[in-house]
């Protein structure tokens, strides 16, 4: 905040009832996991930082889980296990404390990840739960999660049926390609924020995590005029083939998807669990909001590239603020 | 000034209106007191509209407008008002605020909706209209100086339930026809067929959703119509209440019993009704949720699903199974909680920070 204004937002108390206090005084710990078995798949998440770099040339902040063999991804490693297996993900925050709380996978309370309802993880946690569901989900940081979220702290969880890739769940439909596509609006001035801003006393701090004002907007952190030349946006078919797109709404402003028709996208589940029936996607637009994920089988019934376009829609306004894109490239 | 604590003398700042009845009652969802079956078909009520003061979770003192169901006791979010369908419903309004108010419930499939032209200030009348022909949920607003966002943007709202006449509350089929037909889930780990949707439900609750920007409800308070550049809300509530009120308030928590693996315990209704300018995405840890309606998706009606989106004016109703968490390991079904909150992240805080001081609540497995 600078020099001598102080605004009118900052003229009150911030302390007269104490209730705001419960969200800075969780407990950090780095507690042994109740009742911990030999799992059937072990795997470990680091958290790191990295910057993006945008098509105008700018760079901004992120932060992440990455497996420690991976390079610096974007979004965090991507944690893939079967319908079944008992699953260990260990956590070193490393860079303080924070926690991983596996979005739609329903554990108990003590391996959620959230703060308000057990802890953050101090220097190691090892979550352990069994996935009862094949699907999509992800996984994320809840700690002061506006802002952790925001600076990139999550990436795809992705839940195989028993025999493995191929199968989106037992009974439903089969792909020969796959596209985990996940979009995601920045606001740099978010950067400017360290990892408790806002916790303890927001007011005096200047911490502003209500207002949400992006101003890159990409499917995975490629922005639109990058996304033809990425790989993290683009996926190659033929005419005909299955491709299982596992849409991610990682964005806060809501976001209007809309299909080329050539891909004639059908919705086939959603949030780990099977939709009523298989549905074609209404005038191949998508509606949805942050944290939903949706599986769609696109066919592809020409060649060329068929773009898919997300629209990010101020959530107050609903104005259009920006776009992305990723693509289908159909041979 | 600068940003000293607890002077009380600054309340005065944002001190407004009429010194009319300060807010008590918070938190819901509470029948409308109100309300009484005058004839087989006909539902009386009662309501007062006022200026008030609301202390938000950081001790703000914010103006209000909103309703009571006795002249001297403001409720917020004012009352459940629960008919049946095709009841006749007299609602006698007595305006007891600064500004001129009318009463609105936005029209939907079987319901031609209601607005009453605004009661000048100090006035009564009776609005009389026919309750939906299908049971539902949607909401009441006063309109304030003409307009629906702006008694939306200063808390003057409430719920408004519309049951069967001839079948018990709790039947999801009476309620929600042709859902559970549809309704569809995968073999827990992929082997083992689990119950879709419960026929009856044990529990219900209501969450009105709603934002607060105290700024804007000081002008709102004094006569400005809600425009679509207002700034972002700095509060964010269920039932008036955010943070750990919302989560420990009986009537916005989810208490019950767990059920077994795939299997239905205390199962609980929810109605979500959004009356902010954003959208919701609610989002349930611990358990899915069955999607029994949605105001512009039907493809969605009968999904099982974690995370909804609830648009702007809408409301969705959903059926929380209070199954036993089904990825616990070692398993669990007794002691455990959840939060329920707002996905959009910008909606889990409070003067700017604070999290988890918005839309949070949670669901306790006893």
């Amino acid at each position: 905040m600078s020099g001598s204004l102080v605004p009118i937002d900052q003229n009150r108390p911030a302390d007269l009832t104490q209730a705001v206090h419960t969200g800075h005084n969780y407990p950090e710990a780095s507690p042994d996991t109740p009742g911990r078995v030999v799992p059937d798949v072990a795997l470990v998440r680091k958290v790191f930082n990295d910057k993006l770099t945008f098509s105008d040339g700018v760079e901004v902040e992120y932060w992440s889980f990455k497996d420690p063999d991976a390079g610096k991804p974007f979004p965090a490693t991507p944690t893939r296990v079967r319908q079944g297996q008992v699953v260990h993900v260990t956590l070193h925050p490393a860079i303080n404390v924070h926690t991983i709380h596996h979005h739609g996978i329903e554990p108990s309370t003590y391996n959620d990840g959230v703060p308000d309802t057990s802890f953050m993880v101090k220097s190691e946690y090892t979550y352990q739960w069994r996935a009862s569901r094949a699907g999509t989900f992800f996984y994320h940081c809840h700690r002061n999660a506006p802002l952790h979220v925001q600076m990139g702290m999550f990436g795809y969880l992705v839940i195989d049926p028993p025999a493995g890739r191929g199968q989106l769940y037992v009974g439903g439909p089969r792909y020969e390609v796959e596209a985990l596509w996940a979009s995601y609006d920045v606001d740099p001035f978010w950067r400017t924020y360290g990892h408790a801003s806002g916790e303890k006393d927001a007011i005096a701090e200047g911490t502003r995590l209500n207002r949400f004002r992006p101003r890159y907007f990409t499917v995975n952190g490629v922005d639109a005029p990058q996304s033809l030349r990425s790989p993290k946006t683009t996926v190659r078919a033929r005419v005909g083939q299955r491709i299982l797109l596992r849409h991610l709404t990682g964005a806060f402003f809501p976001n209007v998807v809309r299909f080329a028709s050539a891909l004639n996208p059908v919705v086939h589940m959603s949030d780990g669990e099977p939709l009523p029936a298989p549905t074609p996607l209404p005038g191949n637009v998508l509606h949805t909001t942050t944290a939903e994920r949706y599986d769609l089988i696109l066919t592809p019934s020409s060649t060329g590239t068929h773009t898919v376009t997300y629209e990010f829609r101020h959530w107050l306004t609903n104005a259009l603020a920006g776009t992305a894109t990723a693509h289908v490239l159909v041979t | 000034m600068d940003a000293t604590r607890g002077t009380p003398s600054r309340r005065t700042v944002l001190r407004v209106g009429l010194a009319g009845a300060t807010i008590v009652g918070v938190g819901g969802s509470v029948v409308l007191g109100s309300a009484t079956r005058v004839a087989a078909d006909v539902v009386n009520a009662r309501l007062f509209v006022a200026n008030g003061e609301r202390t938000m979770i950081d001790g703000l003192v914010v103006p209000f407008v909103g309703f009571g169901s006795t002249a001297d006791r403001l409720e917020l979010p004012s009352g459940q008002l629960e008919v049946q369908t095709g009841d006749t419903v007299n609602l006698t309004i007595t305006n007891n605020s600064n500004l001129p108010t009318g009463f609105f419930v936005a029209s939907a499939p079987g319901f031609a909706g209601v607005n009453a032209a605004p009661i000048p200030v100090g006035g009564t009348r009776t609005v009389t209209f026919t309750a939906p022909s299908r049971p539902g949920t949607h909401h009441y607003v006063a309109t304030v100086s003409g307009s629906v966002a702006t008694g939306r943007a200063l808390g003057a709202t409430g719920p408004f339930v519309v049951l069967p006449g001839s079948a018990a509350r709790t039947s999801v089929d009476a309620l929600f026809p042709g859902v559970r037909i549809r309704a569809r889930r995968q073999p827990l780990f992929g082997t083992t067929v689990a119950t879709a949707l419960p026929t009856t439900f044990v529990q219900e609750r209501t969450w009105l959703f709603g934002e607060l920007n105290p700024d804007t409800a000081r002008d709102l308070a004094g006569g400005r119509v809600s425009l679509p550049t207002d700034p972002e809300p700095e509060y964010f509530l269920m039932n008036g209440l955010s943070g750990m009120l919302a989560i420990e308030d009986r009537f916005t928590n989810i208490l019950g019993r767990a059920g077994g693996l795939g299997s239905p315990g205390d199962s609980t209704l929810v109605r979500m009704i959004n009356t902010g300018r954003a959208p919701r995405s609610v989002h349930l840890h611990g358990n899915h949720f069955w999607i029994l309606s949605h105001p512009d998706t039907p493809w969605l009606v009968g999904a099982f699903k974690d995370v909804v989106r609830v648009p702007s004016a809408g409301t969705v109703d959903v059926l929380v199974p209070l199954e036993r968490p089904p990825d616990a390991f070692p398993p669990v079904s007794r002691a455990q909680k959840y939060v329920v909150h707002d996905h959009i992240e910008m909606a889990q805080t409070a003067s700017g920070g604070h999290y988890p001081s918005g839309m949070v609540s949670e669901l306790i497995f006893d």
